[in-house]
């Protein structure tokens, strides 16, 4: 498993998967080094499949998930794999709700044993949801009390208006608080079934063989139920209506201005996501990026700026943002900003550049490789979000062919102002020695 | 005793260059990358007081590059082949090293080193970075638990302590071009310094190219850094409130001082800790404060240490409303511990996630990288790990509630909350004296 032999066949062979009778999907890859597994089961649900008035159940599941099963008492699932020095997690998306586990090797069986009796046999009682919405509401309070995610959330929902990512994993308040045990349950038949959801196991496991038998043994009694949902929403089903282009103010309670200049994006198994990643990273990955050089250092407008591509299921965004100080004008950034993403459009990126970008992934891809929970993450999210985990390989591979005529022409169908979404946040008060230093900044031209 | 592993380091070629530098490599051929990084032993501790925040900006200025090159020449040399740099400054160390593919390491090395060497210092990039760290402290503002940490340090340490120094606006527009050169020439040098390197190379070519860059530097640093001793002991509850009237919760930090790194009971106060708060859902206060009670998100519990100190501290956050039975809650959990030691089974198990969980700090190279620059700074060598299991195997239920009685039953605390100072303050004044700051305001 080493150099660039890595990404090619006989890596993705070394990965092997198998479906049980019920429909559960495993893929499994051993992976020696240290003495540890990777344990995640992804099921195929999230905000996306909401409706109004259970806004927000999916998080609100994801955390009766560790509140008790069958054979396991409240918070045991958390206790057991932190007593054996393993740590767990499990966060809630648009498309997915996942749950990971990792822990000393020997202690696979017990995790499967875990994640195996929660799927079919969830206890939800009322006394214990209700507790558990004190903390999902606590948990959105936390979130809500930080200016710059209350903004973007709204900045989101207008991205996404009238489409199944309007409202983010988070949900409504109002929602929050009517939920009920028959709407768990509801949603838990729906959702969480052997069908719709993946097993991924990575780690120092011996053979994959021996592997898939232990989960046949934990998992395999699990029938797929009645009223589950027939199958999850596809791109086609929810077409993504590109909204026009938007233009918002906020007033927050931040010190910084920050601008932020949005695109849509495609799904992320669209053959679009990876030349508009290769070009955001182009135009905002560190300092020697277009919009390093240019708008924070030559034109010394922001202190800081960046970018992010956010490929879903269903559609996704770029952004690009600009932190800056409020002796400047927003509109000398958005437009600086702007500038950059035209001049992509407009030319495309350099063969230097092309190579520079490449580089940067693969030497992140090599040390991702470098932990079980990682090489988990990844798989689960190429083989839930984009269909096919061995995409997550073969992307790597697609990347040495793209040529930077392929990447302007990316640019020029995506990044264009008919779609251009811009968020102004804007401080609610103006902190005089931010402003002095912007000032001070203007007697002294950094260039 | 324990089901679990004895941990084997991998072995390490170590050698000591003429200026002192010690050279620790680690090979690692799982994949095709590399680590490194040069680890001295000064921190935010040398920082002159009313100057905090100097060392940060001189390792901030080391990393825009040589005098040979300008810093976006420099920028663009490491990214194109896909180099990260990076960075860390604690109170009594500071790192700086990188990340790469290894094929090429032998090309990165010497510009590493030209640039710790001989760097490009200008007023232009001082006045750049010190307008990131403003921004970044006016940015904190928006976070309640970043305020809450802040006064937190500043209260419990106390001025006059080098802990307690926080930066400030004040203190970092204050530092000139020459506080950095001065601060450079006096502490930045490789006697007493270590480099590591793991990965994907050979070791004796590496050792070469590593002898060939670096040998040439001879500085040597002038100042010992300061000796800290242990923090002030509180002699009475101090409590303060930082008004932030837009938000609906308060968030909390308590604590105390304890014990530091190289303390005896050290190992026996980090799996009294896991039981208190650091183990999550395992521990008393997740199960007594949000599991039961369903009061907060998140509470729990660490211990920091630095050589000669460590701070005990347990932070949360909730309604602004529930702030005096919050802290009634976990001074409850706190007194229980404290009263009555925990358990045969609690001890069992956090020692079965202290043996566990070394497995995990010991994956890929740059955990590797870590974990040996960790045992050097305190003066371990690898057999510490090696004999970890077996070192908290032997710790007693009476040598754990010992050092509990010792540093974990303190009559007073520290405590920050950060919210409406209106729907907090009569509630907390029942604990003791009430000092209320806004939250733009610094911690002094």
């Amino acid at each position: 498993m080493k150099g660039p032999e890595l990404f090619a066949s006989s890596f993705l062979e070394s990965i092997r998967e198998r479906t049980l009778d019920n429909g559960l999907k495993v893929i499994c890859l051993k992976k020696t080094g240290a003495p540890i597994v990777s344990v995640q089961v992804w099921y195929r649900t999230g905000s996306a499949h909401e409706t109004d008035g259970i806004r927000g159940i999916s998080h609100f599941f994801e955390h009766m998930m560790f509140r008790g099963s069958k054979n396991f008492g409240p918070e045991e699932h958390a206790r057991m794999i932190n007593d054996v020095g393993g740590h767990y997690n499990a966060f809630t998306a648009e498309d997915v709700t996942a749950y990971l586990n990792s822990v000393p090797r020997e202690y696979l069986d017990m995790v499967l044993k875990l994640e195996a009796d929660r799927m079919p046999h969830l206890s939800i009682s009322e006394k214990v949801l209700n507790t558990e919405r004190n903390v999902i509401v606590e948990e959105f309070q936390t979130y809500m009390n930080n200016p710059l995610t209350k903004a973007f959330l709204e900045f989101r929902k207008e991205f996404f208006r009238e489409h199944a990512y309007t409202y983010s994993a988070l949900g409504r308040l109002e929602d929050i608080r009517r939920i009920t045990v028959e709407d768990c349950m509801n949603y838990y038949r729906a959702w969480y079934t052997p069908s719709n959801a993946v097993c991924v196991i990575v780690g120092d496991v011996g053979d994959c063989e021996t592997v898939f038998s232990k989960v046949q043994d934990a998992f395999g009694a699990i029938g797929s139920r009645a009223g589950a949902a027939s199958e999850t929403l596809d791109p086609a089903d929810a077409p993504y209506r590109i909204p026009a282009a938007t233009w918002m103010k906020r007033l927050v309670d931040f010190d910084v201005p920050v601008c932020v200049v949005g695109y849509p994006a495609p799904a992320a198994a669209d053959k679009d996501a990876m030349p508009l990643e290769i070009l955001q990273l182009v135009m905002s990955q560190g300092e020697s990026s277009r919009l390093h050089r240019d708008v924070v250092r030559k034109q010394s407008l922001a202190v800081m700026a960046g970018g992010m591509n956010q490929c879903l299921r269903l559609a996704g965004m770029t952004l690009f943002f600009a932190v800056f100080t409020p002796n400047v004008s927003q509109r000398r950034v958005e437009r600086a900003i702007i500038s950059h993403v035209d001049a992509v459009s407009k030319d495309g990126i350099t063969a230097p550049e092309m190579e520079k970008v490449k580089n940067a992934v693969l030497t992140n891809r090599k040390f991702e490789l470098y932990s079980a929970d990682h090489i988990c993450q990844k798989l689960g999210y190429s083989e839930t979000i984009e269909g096919n985990y061995r995409l997550w390989v073969q992307r790597l591979s697609a990347l040495a062919s793209l040529d930077v005529d392929t990447l302007k022409d990316a640019a020029r169908r995506y990044w264009n102002e008919s779609v251009r979404h811009v968020l102004y946040l804007k401080p609610k008060k103006i902190n005089p020695i931010l402003f002095a230093a912007g000032i001070f900044r203007k007697l002294l031209p950094l260039n | 005793m324990t089901n679990a592993h004895r941990y084997l380091f991998p072995p390490i070629r170590e050698d000591k260059l003429p200026n002192g530098l010690t050279v620790l490599l680690v090979e690692d051929h799982e994949q095709e990358g590399v680590t490194f990084g040069f680890q001295m032993p000064i921190g935010e501790f040398c920082d002159p007081p009313g100057f905090e925040g100097t060392a940060e900006i001189t390792i901030g200025m080391l990393l825009k590059g040589p005098q040979s090159l300008t810093p976006e020449e420099f920028a663009e040399q490491l990214e194109h082949v896909g180099a990260a740099l990076f960075s860390e400054v604690g109170d009594e160390h500071c790192i700086i090293g990188c990340k790469l593919l290894s094929r090429y390491s032998c090309a990165v090395l010497p510009i590493f080193w030209e640039m710790i060497r001989d760097p490009g210092f200008s007023d232009k990039e001082l006045r750049r970075i010190k307008r990131e760290m403003l921004t970044g402290l006016q940015a904190e503002t928006a976070d309640p638990m970043s305020i809450a940490n802040r006064h937190f340090t500043a209260l419990l340490c106390g001025q006059d302590h080098p802990a307690g120094r926080v930066q400030t606006r004040r203190s970092v527009k204050g530092i000139t071009l020459s506080r950095v050169t001065s601060f450079y020439r006096t502490f930045i040098a490789p006697d007493d310094g270590i480099f590591v390197m793991t990965g994907d190379f050979d070791a004796d070519v590496m050792l070469e190219t590593v002898r060939s860059s670096c040998s040439g530097w001879t500085a040597h640093r002038t100042v010992r850094p300061p000796q800290c001793g242990p923090l002030p002991i509180l002699d009475s509850t101090r409590i303060r409130i930082v008004d932030k009237p837009d938000i609906s919760q308060v968030s909390l930090i308590l604590g105390h001082p304890v014990a530091g790194e190289l303390d005896e009971k050290r190992n026996e106060l980090a799996l009294a800790n896991y039981v208190m708060g650091g183990g999550n859902f395992s521990s008393r206060l997740m199960a007594h404060i949000r599991s039961k009670e369903g009061k907060t998100y998140g509470i729990s519990s660490q211990i920091s240490c630095n050589r000669d100190f460590g701070v005990f501290s347990i932070a949360t956050s909730t309604q602004n409303s529930q702030a005096k039975s919050m802290l009634e809650s976990i001074m409850t959990v706190y007194r229980d511990v404290a009263s009555h030691g925990v358990t045969a089974d609690e001890l069992a198990k956090a020692k079965q996630f202290a043996i566990g969980n070394m497995a995990f700090q010991l994956e890929g190279i740059v955990n590797v990288t870590d974990k040996l620059f960790w045992l050097r700074q305190f003066g371990r060598g690898v057999s510490y790990i090696q004999n970890f299991n077996d070192m908290v195997d032997a710790l007693s239920l009476d040598s754990v509630n010992a050092a509990i009685r010792s540093y974990l039953s303190s009559p007073y605390f520290a405590i920050v909350a950060v919210g409406k100072k209106d729907a907090v303050k009569t509630m907390l004044a029942t604990y003791g004296p009430v000092r209320t700051m806004h939250f733009r305001d610094d911690p002094w």
